[in-house]
């Protein structure tokens, strides 16, 4: 039996050794593992996440009016997925999703296919649907492929829609309402385009670059950082029930939204243009066509359009990726006449000519083992300069050209700004070049007076016209107005010289020939009563695989600015291997007639004479008066 | 009645000191002494007491108070969470409207419109030119 002392000495040393157990059992808890623990207690209270920025708006403008339209914007859209491994009867899920799904796919068809026709495009062979089972093998077809995909009890994703898909109203509404176990709809950002085909090529599109929006082509790819904007960054802690506490740690950098653009394009001239292009391309029956309106004094572009076109809400519904490209800016191709007035221009620069100079046309003339004919097989005996460039006489450009000589029509070239991008703000232009003039031999030199044997994008040549126009300076060309960051000062583009290539005097005299081109030579259709406009026809012929020039295709363009006194818009039309034997005098001219006339009376421009009286005779005057 | 003072001051015999010597007197003797000093003099003790008893006052207000602002700040951040999402419901709300005012004015929407609604596409423009002194009017 134990005595009181030793009962009470046991007794303590039971009680230091559970006190020493408590310890040390603290000390692991709150020290050794506190690193742990902690981290739990921060996971559990601590939320944190990315905040998106909102993608800046793209915006046109009208005439005369501050007002801005946008064209392209952000939308809340729905995605859906399944995720299988939170489905306890996939056959179930197949069943009740397929019938939905399938009607879902065939709007899309449908949809896909109004759009293609719509735009011009022709679907390919993948877009045009084979004789199809009937409705109920399709059904159970694709009842089978959901179930092969939900029955994998561990997978915890599992698109059933294409990745550039969103839910449509039927869809949403039905997967809402049936709330089919494992499959999750989750809300997200798309971008939406109001104006659909409107400016579809200067815009561009946002698409997916594998699991990344980005932009593509035109405004969209150029600027597509600064549209994007910058992410920020968001931790809070939160209570039990999930609210927010005011006192507690937290770390927040707002988001940076995208900055908007407000772009030169007229939105009423671009819907102009697009109506007349899609009408002159199905009415001449062309294979592609486009369009630039730009302010010759300025360099801005006014409108830009090509067709067939697509549109960006859709950019998926194409039936060839060529389409979703800018030839405005990324195709080059030989102009063939439409350069006849930048040669002419650098001849009468350099004193070799004036507008009254003659030529003697007496039939082809052989340069090298080449022959050189007229367009048209014609020739008119002596012909002044201004003669030359009515008829698009290519013997007297020839002519031209030799006086001119490889090195300075070079000089002259580069000058223009043509065998250099221009610059403007858009994605995809091309680099082209200009062989140096050491490569060049006497069959270059005459080739390329009349345009061929140059290969330039549609761009580089209505910008080397707007030389003429704008009283010989090269202006620096632009699509975009203003840009407005979200946390910043507006920037607005002011119109950029580049450099004089001619003298006002010489820009006088080839803007008055120009205008006699319209006025009396093979360019009439294009004459708008009450107003003299300056313009040259092209026909330019294609150079086909093998390197020779192809007999059956051609290019046809027109190009021309007024009104002469002070010009305000410049035009180029160019359309691809028109059907027949058509020349840009029968196609492309009146193009230019009804779109200047359009243009003419939307900036309310004043005629130059009593429309409804005979138009008195345009003589070109000589090189010291002005015009006619 | 003989105050105890004078029996503490002059013991008539030396048996009286152990009167306060034994336990049960310790008391009295206490009481004694604090009776002393609040016969017109301030007591040490009391003043600490008092003390003591305003800082455990003061620690006890100021604690409650800053209990109360805290507890005031953290709903506050509910509150200011509700705001939050108010304000981005109504900027959503607003992208919305914006979205169908773009889609209202679009070319695309007017043209279609116009088809309904009869409008006649213009033909040739005229332009008059009137007199200095003279106002222009197109009688319809």
């Amino acid at each position: 039996m134990l005595s009181t002392t030793q009962r009470l000495w046991l007794l303590n040393t039971i009680s230091l050794i559970f006190l020493a157990v408590l310890i040390a059992r603290l000390i692991d808890l709150q020290i050794i593992r506190t690193g742990y623990f902690t981290a739990i207690a921060t996971s559990q209270r601590q939320r944190a996440a990315e905040l998106a920025p909102s993608r800046g708006t793209i915006y046109l403008q009208e005439h005369n009016s501050s007002e801005l339209f946008p064209v392209a914007v952000n939308n809340k859209s729905w995605i859906a997925y399944a995720v299988p491994r939170d489905m306890t009867d996939p056959l179930q899920v197949a069943d009740a999703l397929a019938p939905a799904l399938l009607q879902f796919r065939e709007r899309q068809q449908q949809h896909i296919a109004a759009i293609l026709s719509a735009t011009g495009q022709q679907p390919n062979s993948d877009q045009v649907p084979p004789d199809q089972p009937n409705y109920d093998d399709r059904l159970a077809t694709l009842r089978d492929e959901l179930y092969r995909k939900f029955n994998q009890h561990t997978d915890p994703y599992e698109p059933f829609l294409k990745f550039y898909e969103y839910l449509d109203d039927e869809l949403y509404n039905f997967l809402s309402e049936q709330q089919l176990t494992g499959i999750k709809i989750e809300e997200t950002t798309s971008r939406v385009y109001p104006e659909k085909t409107l400016a579809a090529h200067a815009l561009g599109y946002v698409g997916w670059l594998e699991d990344k929006k980005v932009g593509r082509y035109g405004i969209e790819g150029n600027f597509e950082s600064s549209l994007a904007g910058d992410l920020g960054f968001f931790s809070m802690e939160h209570d039990t029930t999930g609210q927010f506490i005011g006192v507690g740690s937290r770390q927040f950098e707002p988001a940076t939204d995208g900055e908007s653009i407000v772009l030169t394009l007229d939105r009423v001239i671009q819907s102009a243009i697009e109506d007349e292009l899609k009408d002159g391309v199905t009415r001449y029956g062309a294979e592609r066509g486009s369009v630039i309106v730009m302010d010759p004094r300025t360099g801005a572009i006014l409108g830009m359009a090509t067709y067939p076109t697509y549109d960006p809400n859709y950019y998926y519904a194409i039936s060839d990726a060529r389409v979703q490209q800018n030839p405005i800016i990324s195709d080059i191709f030989e102009p063939g006449s439409v350069l006849k007035p930048v040669i002419m221009s650098a001849a009468i620069e350099e004193g070799l000519v004036t507008p009254q100079t003659t030529v003697n046309d007496n039939g082809p003339v052989k340069v090298a083992k080449y022959t050189i004919n007229t367009f048209d097989g014609k020739h008119h005996g002596v012909q002044t300069m201004t003669q030359v460039l009515e008829q698009s006489n290519n013997i007297g450009m020839v002519w031209v050209g030799q006086q001119l000589g490889a090195e300075t029509m070079y000089d002259f070239l580069r000058r223009f700004g043509l065998g250099e991008k221009t610059g403007v703000e858009l994605e995809g232009e091309t680099q082209n070049t200009l062989k140096e003039p050491d490569q060049w031999n006497v069959a270059t030199v005459a080739t390329t007076s009349f345009g061929q044997g140059v290969a330039l994008t549609p761009l580089q040549i209505l910008n080397a016209i707007n030389v003429i126009a704008n009283d010989g300076t090269l202006m620096q060309p632009y699509i975009v107005s203003r840009r407005q960051p979200s946390n910043g000062e507006e920037e607005i583009t002011l119109p950029t010289q580049v450099r004089r290539v001619i003298s006002p005097a010489t820009a006088g005299d080839v803007s008055a020939m120009m205008v006699s081109v319209i006025e009396n030579g093979v360019a009439t259709l294009a004459r708008v009563p009450g107003y003299y406009l300056a313009g040259k026809t092209g026909t330019a012929q294609v150079p086909d695989e093998k390197g020779a020039y192809s007999p059956d295709r051609k290019i046809i363009s027109f190009v021309g600015f007024g009104p002469i006194d002070h010009p305000q818009f410049s035009i180029l039309i160019k359309l691809d291997n028109p059907a027949g034997l058509s020349f840009a005098s029968g196609t492309a001219a009146p193009m230019f007639k009804r779109i200047s006339e359009k243009i003419i009376n939307y900036l309310q421009i004043p005629p130059d004479y009593d429309p409804t009286k005979q138009p008195p005779k345009f003589e070109v005057g000589k090189s010291d008066q002005a015009g006619a | 009645m003989t105050s105890i003072n004078n029996q503490f001051v002059q013991p008539r015999r030396p048996l009286a000191q152990s009167y306060w010597r034994h336990p049960q007197h310790q008391q009295t003797r206490r009481f004694a002494s604090i009776s002393r000093w609040q016969s017109g003099s301030i007591n040490s003790t009391t003043i600490s007491l008092a003390f003591g008893l305003f800082i455990i006052l003061s620690i006890s207000f100021l604690g409650f108070f800053y209990l109360g602002q805290v507890l005031n700040t953290a709903s506050q951040g509910s509150d200011i969470q509700q705001l939050e999402e108010r304000i981005v419901e109504l900027k959503e709300k607003q992208r919305q409207v914006e979205l169908e005012g773009a889609q209202l004015r679009s070319i695309d929407n007017i043209e279609n419109r116009v088809q309904d609604l009869n409008l006649v596409a213009t033909g040739k423009v005229t332009f008059l030119s009137p007199a200095v002194d003279q106002v222009t009017a197109l009688a319809r």
